[in-house]
């Protein structure tokens, strides 16, 4: 008798549970698309990847003189820019990679290697995102203007804070206005790199004789390209993606230039 | 004015709407769990309850800590903000794992008069008060974390995707 009446109760207790939770589902999508039509001006119309917003230029933001004009596109431009701006990085890095280990400065020439070890790491991270959007990651590869290892820091600090004061934030606008996860991840990891990048850069040309010895190895993350000048890396996951700290790559040579 | 319904969350975008649960549920359960010590031989359905509680907490514990590492690589913060995160981080790993070894105790706890029929108070209120010690000071470290989730979201300014 009892064993029957619980069973029933079970019973019960779970149609009215699948009933609430197919309310739930049917009343949230119903809302979902009830949205659309009703907010005519909403952020979602001005932003969307369907109707891209007409081309801004955030130059007025940019913080140092001569930085590049920003077009800010869709997504998936925007992305496009990102993705040629970081294979431009990539490539700038090895060679003042090469020209500081020339020049003596050989804790210069590793952060240049780890930093253009992240820049790889970031243009791999946007070219998947762009795949998944539909297009196809496209680069122009420029030759790098190499200079002293000291004009080579400014230019490399001056070059990151342009991308983390300028173009990833507003790049990064339009990624969240458009609800896309996988922009926001990649855009956002790559942003924090390059203000990690912009101090590293800052704090060798407060030393740059300091350079001239290695005092440490860095340490990049795989996945977002989170990069450190520690001996040992004192968390157990990435800060910024949670990518396990025995993942990360040691930088303790500089890279050959391709 | 019709009622519109909130759309169906991402999974990056979960964070912010399972973390209350959990520490709510777990928060209620050792009220269940002092009732069930007190009415312990006259009825066992609050200590069942209190069972019921702890796994609901425990399972929500699992999902926040999930949909939170989901939520973290989306978050603009600063590195104050990043600090903060990674300890939040830190702290709730620590609380998954603390609650759940908690409720597999109190499973037992709960499931120790199929092993031995006639349990006295002289028993039942120790287990209970060494159960409680410990429930506590996991407690604790719930407060810890979700006071540095609720700062991440009004001092940093971290917003979900919603
Ligand atoms: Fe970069
Ligand atoms: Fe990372």
């Amino acid at each position: 008798m009892l064993r029957s009446c619980s069973r029933r109760l079970v019973v019960y207790v779970g149609l009215l549970l699948s009933a609430f939770t197919l309310v739930l589902v049917a009343g949230c999508k119903s809302g979902e698309e009830g949205t659309t039509p009703a907010e005519p001006g909403g952020m979602k119309k001005a932003v969307s990847q369907a109707e891209p917003p007409a081309k801004t230029t955030a130059k007025e933001n940019a913080t140092e003189e001569g930085a590049p004009e920003l077009k800010v596109g869709t997504t998936l431009e925007n992305l496009q820019a990102a993705f040629d701006g970081e294979s431009n990085a990539h490539k700038r890095y090895l060679a003042f990679a090469a020209k500081a280990e020339e020049e003596g400065y050989k804790q210069a020439a590793l952060l240049f290697t780890a930093a253009a070890r992240a820049e790889e790491i970031h243009a791999k991270s946007h070219a998947k995102v762009i795949e998944k959007l539909g297009g196809t990651p496209t680069a122009d590869i420029k030759e790098p203007e190499v200079k002293t290892t000291k004009e080579n820091l400014e230019a490399a600090l001056k070059g990151e804070t342009y991308e983390k004061n300028t173009m990833y934030p507003e790049f990064l606008k339009v990624a969240k206005a458009d609800k896309n996860a996988d922009a926001i991840r990649t855009l956002n990891g790559a942003m924090t790199v390059e203000e990690e990048h912009a101090a590293l850069y800052q704090a060798a040309l407060d030393d740059l004789e300091g350079q001239k010895a290695i005092t440490s190895p860095l340490w990049v993350c795989p996945v977002c390209g989170h990069t450190v000048q520690a001996q040992k890396l004192d968390f157990s996951n990435c800060p910024i993606c949670n990518t396990p700290a025995d993942q990360f790559e040691k930088i303790d040579q500089v890279a050959a230039a391709k | 004015m019709p009622i519109s319904l909130p759309p169906v969350p991402k999974w990056e975008g979960l964070h912010p709407l399972v973390v209350h649960f959990p520490i709510a549920l777990l928060i209620v359960a050792p009220l269940f769990v002092a009732t069930g010590m007190l009415l312990w031989e006259r009825t066992r359905a609050y200590a069942v309850a209190a069972l019921i509680l702890m796994v609901l907490g425990t399972a929500g514990a699992w999902v926040s800590v999930a949909s939170g590492v989901a939520a973290m690589g989306l978050a603009t913060v600063n590195a104050e903000g990043r600090e903060v995160m990674a300890r939040h981080q830190e702290l709730a790993m620590l609380v998954r794992l603390a609650f759940s070894i908690l409720t597999a105790l109190y499973a037992a706890i709960v499931a120790l008069p199929l092993f031995a029929k006639r349990l006295t108070p002289k028993v039942v209120v120790p287990v209970h008060l060494v159960f409680f010690v410990l429930y506590a000071g996991a407690v604790l470290v719930l407060a810890a974390q979700s006071h540095l989730g609720g700062r991440l979201v009004h001092e940093f300014g971290v917003q979900a995707l919603m």
